[in-house]
C-alpha cells in the first residue's frame, strides 16, 4: 500500500497528478522534489529492503519516450518499439530484470501520458503503409497498476484511432475491469506472462495465481480481445517439461486458439551489470545457482540447457496450440 | 541485519542528549562516544552548526561501523507544530546549498512527518511549512556518504513557533521534552535496527 507520494514541482498542478491522488483514500505523505532522480537514481539505494514499501514518484518524462527493440523480440512486427509511462512493479518476481535495472524499488509514474502519444503519433505518421508495435510492459506490468495510473483510460482511445500502431499490453495481473468495459481492438493485444503454478508461488510474489489469470484472460477472450501468450523466462525446474505441459493444456482448453494473436517464450537474460547486482541481492535464491554463461554480454543458460529447454517447450506448445505463431526470444 | 550492526546517533547537545544517554545507560568511552553494546547504540554529541554535525559523523563513522545505521536527534523550529511534538523527517535540504535529502520512509509510526531546512543561524520567522534546524544537512552530507536512505534518518522536537520563539528556550524544557519521548524514540531506534 502507497504511504508515501513523491512529487515533482513541475507536475504539482497537472491534471493527473490531481487524477491520480484522488485515487488514495487513506492520508499520504506527499513531498516535493525538484526531479525525481534525487529520489530515483541515487546510488547507495537498497531495492530489496524498499521494495518491502515503495513509495510513488509522479513525475514528467522528459527526452526520448520511445526505444527501439531488437527483431528477435518482435511478434511479427518489423518496427518495435517500447515505451515506460511507468518504472517498476507493483509485483515482486525473483527473476525480473528490474530489480537490477534502477537503483531505486519505487514506483515511478510519468504523467505526461500526453508527450508519449505524440512521439507515438510521430513515428506512425513517418510511414503510414507500415504496421508500428508498441509495447508498454517493458519496464512495468501494463495493467497491474491501472487503477492508479489511467494508463488504459488514456491510451486505448488513442490506438483505437490508429491502426497502423499496434499495442501490446503485457501483465501478470487480472485487473482487467477497464478492459472489459472497453470494446475490444483489433490492435490491441492483451499479453499474458505465466510460469507454472508451482513455480509461480515460490518466485512470484504478490501475483495472482495462474487460475486467477486464465479466467481473467479467458473473460476478454470471450469479447473479442486478441491475447497473447508470453513465457519468458522459461524457469527449468524440476520435473520443467511436465508442469509446462499441464500448463500449455490448461491454456489451451480455456482460451480459443482464434483469440491467440501470439505466442512468445524465452530463457532468462540479463546484462553483465545487471546480473551482478541481482545475484549479489539474491545470493541465496536457487534461482541463480543454473548454469549461467556470459555470451556477449548477456547472461543466460549455456547453450546446451537453452537448445534442450526450447527444444522441449516448442513441442509443447505446438501439442496444444496449432495455428498461433510462436516465437522465441533469443539473446 | 547482521547482528554486528549497531545506530550511530548524532545530537547537537548535551542537553538534547542527556535523557537518552540516561535511558539506554550509554557509557562515554575514550573516544567521546556514548555505547551501549548490548543495545547497539552509540552516540556522539556533535556541537551546534552543520560542519559540526558533519564533522561528528564521519568521527562516529570512522570509530564504529560505516554500515551502520545513522540517526540525527534534535530540536528544532516550525510555525505551527506544537513545542514537544515529535517529527519524523522526510526531507532534508540544506539552506545554502540547496542540495536536498530524503530518507526512506519504512516504518510502520503514527510520528508525523515533515521537511526540514537546514540553516546557518537560528530562525526568527518561519518562511515556510518546513521545520528549520541546524545540523541536519551536515549529518546527511556525511552519513550518506557511507549508507543510503533507507538507514540514515532524522527525528526532530519542536522546540519553538510562532507563537514561543527560541528565546523562550531553556535547557530545562529541551531536557523535559526528550524526555517526555524517550519511549517513542526507544521503539523507533529498534524498528531501525530490524533493517
Amino acid at each position: 500500500m502507497i504511504e508515501t507520494i513523491y512529487i515533482e514541482k513541475q507536475i504539482k498542478d497537472h491534471q493527473r497528478t490531481k487524477e491520480i491522488l484522488s485515487k488514495f483514500k487513506k492520508k499520504l505523505d506527499i513531498i516535493y522534489c525538484d526531479h525525481y532522480g534525487e529520489i530515483f537514481n541515487i546510488k547507495s539505494q537498497n531495492f530489496r529492503i524498499q521494495k518491502k514499501k515503495p513509495a510513488l514518484i509522479l513525475a514528467k518524462k522528459i527526452g526520448k519516450k520511445l526505444h527501439k527493440i531488437p527483431s528477435s523480440f518482435s511478434i511479427g512486427g518489423k518496427e518495435n518499439y517500447y515505451f515506460s509511462h511507468m518504472l517498476n512493479c507493483i509485483y515482486d518476481c525473483e527473476y525480473c530484470f528490474l530489480q537490477g535495472k534502477h537503483m531505486s524499488a519505487h514506483y515511478l509514474l510519468f504523467v505526461n501520458y500526453e508527450d508519449f502519444f505524440l512521439e507515438i503519433k510521430k513515428k506512425i505518421l513517418e510511414n503510414s503503409t507500415k504496421k508500428y508495435y508498441f509495447f508498454s510492459g517493458y519496464d512495468c506490468d501494463s495493467l497491474a497498476f491501472d487503477g492508479v495510473t489511467g494508463f488504459i483510460k488514456y491510451f486505448l482511445p488513442i490506438f483505437k484511432q490508429n491502426k497502423n500502431a499496434i499495442l501490446e499490453l503485457r501483465t501478470k495481473s487480472n485487473q482487467i475491469n477497464k478492459l472489459l468495459k472497453h470494446e475490444p481492438i483489433d490492435n490491441c493485444i492483451v499479453a499474458f506472462s505465466f510460469t507454472p503454478e508451482n513455480i509461480s508461488k515460490l518466485i512470484e510474489h504478490k501475483v495472482p495465481s495462474v487460475k486467477n489469470r486464465i479466467k481473467a484472460m479467458k473473460q476478454l477472450a470471450n469479447i473479442g480481445w486478441k491475447i497473447g501468450l508470453r513465457f519468458d523466462p522459461i524457469i527449468p525446474a524440476c520435473n520443467f517439461a511436465k508442469i509446462y505441459d499441464k500448463l500449455f493444456q490448461n491454456i489451451a482448453s480455456n482460451i480459443p486458439e482464434e483469440s491467440i494473436h501470439s505466442i512468445s517464450f524465452g530463457m532468462m537474460r540479463f546484462p553483465k551489470k545487471m546480473f551482478k547486482k541481482m545475484t549479489k541481492e539474491n545470493s541465496n535464491k536457487r534461482l541463480f545457482s543454473q548454469p549461467f554463461e556470459n555470451r556477449n554480454g548477456i547472461f543466460s543458460y549455456n547453450k546446451k540447457l537453452e537448445n534442450k529447454v526450447e527444444n522441449i517447450i516448442l513441442k509443447k506448445l505446438k501439442k496444444y496450440m496449432k495455428k498461433a505463431p510462436i516465437y522465441n526470444c533469443q539473446v | 541485519m547482521s547482528d554486528k550492526k549497531e545506530i550511530n546517533i548524532v545530537i547537537a547537545m548535551k542537553r538534547e542528549a542527556i535523557s537518552l544517554i540516561n535511558y539506554w545507560n550509554l557509557k562515554e568511552n575514550k573516544k567521546n562516544i556514548f555505547s551501549n553494546k548490548e543495545n547497539k547504540i552509540n552516540l556522539i554529541i556533535s556541537g551546534i552548526g552543520k560542519k559540526k554535525a558533519e564533522k561528528a559523523t564521519f568521527y562516529i563513522a570512522e570509530n564504529t561501523n560505516k554500515e551502520n545505521f545513522f540517526l540525527n536527534i534534535g530540536i528544532a523550529g516550525h510555525k505551527n507544530f506544537k513545542l514537544g511534538d515529535i517529527i519524523l523527517i522526510s526531507k532534508v535540504t540544506d539552506n545554502k546549498k540547496k542540495i536536498s535529502w530524503y530518507p526512506s520512509l519504512l516504518w510502520k509510526t503514527k510520528i508525523k512527518k515533515s521537511s526540514l531546512t537546514t540553516v546557518n543561524f537560528p530562525k526568527i520567522r518561519y518562511n515556510t511549512n518546513d521545520l528549520y534546524d541546524m545540523e541536519a544537512s551536515g549529518f546527511f552530507k556525511a552519513a550518506r556518504s557511507f549508507v543510503g536512505p533507507e538507514k540514515v534518518q532524522c527525528l526532530k522536537i519542536i522546540s519553538d513557533n510562532k507563537d514561543s520563539s527560541i528565546l523562550n528556550i531553556s535547557s530545562k524544557k529541551i531536557e523535559d521534552w526528550v524526555l517526555s519521548k524517550t519511549v517513542i524514540i526507544n521503539k523507533l531506534v529498534n524498528e531501525f535496527l530490524k533493517i
